[in-house]
């Protein structure tokens, strides 16, 4: 039933182009058009790919006014009040009558199709990262995904991986959060503020929290992540652990050393992750967690700063 | 209820929300009994230590997971990773067999 798209030989072609392109760098037209997203290599895929699908759309919308173009939408639908076996529902959405994003044709297929589909969002513009699910095999947040305009292979749309689901695209996030919460995201510090009002930090030192401060809690990374879809319940999983890594390096927070002695202090909570990265490929944000798993890894093997 | 008896200008709009049982707790009419489970006013439970929602208790137990192994796209450091684990199995295995199967073999006669 969940075959992956395309056979073998399609998708390595399509994984061997990624690869060139990124090698090749190409500084194209739409590198011009998006210099604010030169650090977000994934934010900068995303607008290319809009820019396609906008193209794709304007042809569409030339040949006539009449015209409908259908594409074919695979969506995963589980009910708890009538307790089945999960299935994938087809729906047919008119693509000339549609948003570009994922989360569109998802909103169009609730309003016009099917209002018992459930699925979770809020601000569709990638801040809030509640609309995260898989799609196409890919975990992303449903409202930066754009449309793939390809009518003839049906897109699939599937709830985080192995998780609980509650209803549909809905899955249960209640571990994750803990996780979260585990890892105790506040500022932690032994004495007061020298000025008696607030904690300062310099420039510099506040540039290190870049990269690790955007995360948006979408559980993109964590459900990618083999070890913890195995080891769910001790490693703390990617996410909270970019956020563990946050805190230590925040030059205003004293308690650094108890933070990783308490992340370290049995194998699993930090040591189960196997560098396999998938967190890093799939993030939305293009943040990259896996280098904080390390750089925590090196600090405690290490004991430097 | 005590409370549906009254005309509907005094309920106001918001009878038959969770704000009726607040007023209640006010009124000494009010029933005791449903103010159990509302939180007091102004705070709401945290998703994450809150309990199950009363139509989701049944069925906690078969809840399916969703598809993960077949269905996740091979992302290119995630094949490295695998495939490291099993090339280094396999040569482990060869590095402690090999010994074993000169030791036993009948052609190399050792």
């Amino acid at each position: 039933m969940l075959r992956r798209r395309g056979p073998l030989m399609e998708r390595m072609k399509e994984g061997v182009g990624k690869v060139v392109e990124g090698v090749k760098k190409e500084k194209g037209s739409y590198t011009k058009e998006f210099p604010t997203l030169d650090d977000h290599p994934v934010g900068k895929e995303k607008a290319k790919g809009i820019i396609k699908y906008y193209e794709k759309v304007s042809g569409w919308l030339n040949k006539g006014k009449g015209n409908k173009v259908i594409k074919e939408f695979k969506i995963f639908r589980w009910n708890p009040d009538k307790p089945h076996k999960p299935f994938l529902q087809s729906y047919h959405v008119d693509l000339t009558s549609c948003g570009p994003m994922v989360l569109d044709v998802l909103q169009k297929i609730k309003a016009e199709q099917d209002s018992s589909l459930a699925f979770r969002r809020s601000c569709r513009e990638g801040i809030c990262g509640s609309c995260s699910m898989n799609i196409d095999g890919d975990n992303t947040v449903a409202c930066l995904k754009p449309i793939d305009a390809n009518t003839s292979i049906a897109t699939m749309i599937t709830p985080l991986p192995h998780m609980f689901i509650i209803k549909d695209l809905v899955v249960d996030l209640t571990s994750f959060y803990q996780q979260y919460k585990s890892v105790e995201p506040w500022l932690k510090t032994k004495k007061k503020p020298e000025n008696g009002r607030e904690y300062l930090q310099s420039p510099k030192d506040r540039k290190k929290l870049d990269g690790l401060y955007e995360c948006i809690l979408c559980a993109c990374c964590s459900t990618a992540c083999p070890a913890y879809w195995w080891n769910g319940e001790e490693f703390l999983g990617p996410a909270a652990l970019l956020h563990a890594y946050r805190w230590i390096q925040d030059s205003r927070d004293e308690f650094e050393e108890e933070r990783l002695q308490a992340l370290t202090e049995d194998e699993k909570k930090l040591y189960r992750c196997r560098t396999i990265k998938n967190c890093t490929a799939t993030c939305p944000k293009s943040l990259d967690p896996a280098k904080a798993i390390n750089s925590m890894r090196l600090r405690h093997q290490l004991g430097h700063k | 209820m005590a409370f549906e008896s009254k005309p509907a200008a005094s309920r106001g709009f918001l009878s038959g929300t969770s704000f009726d049982l607040l007023r209640n707790r006010n009124s000494v009419t009010g029933s005791l009994g449903s103010q159990t489970s509302v939180p007091p006013l102004g705070s709401r439970p945290l998703h994450a230590s809150s309990i199950l929602s009363e139509s989701a208790k049944g069925i906690t137990s078969n809840r399916p997971l969703s598809p993960n192994l077949i269905l996740k796209k091979p992302q290119l450091s995630a094949t490295y990773s695998i495939s490291h684990r099993i090339f280094g199995a396999a040569l482990g295995t060869a590095i402690l067999i090999t010994p074993i199967l000169m030791k036993f073999s009948v052609v190399y006669d050792v």
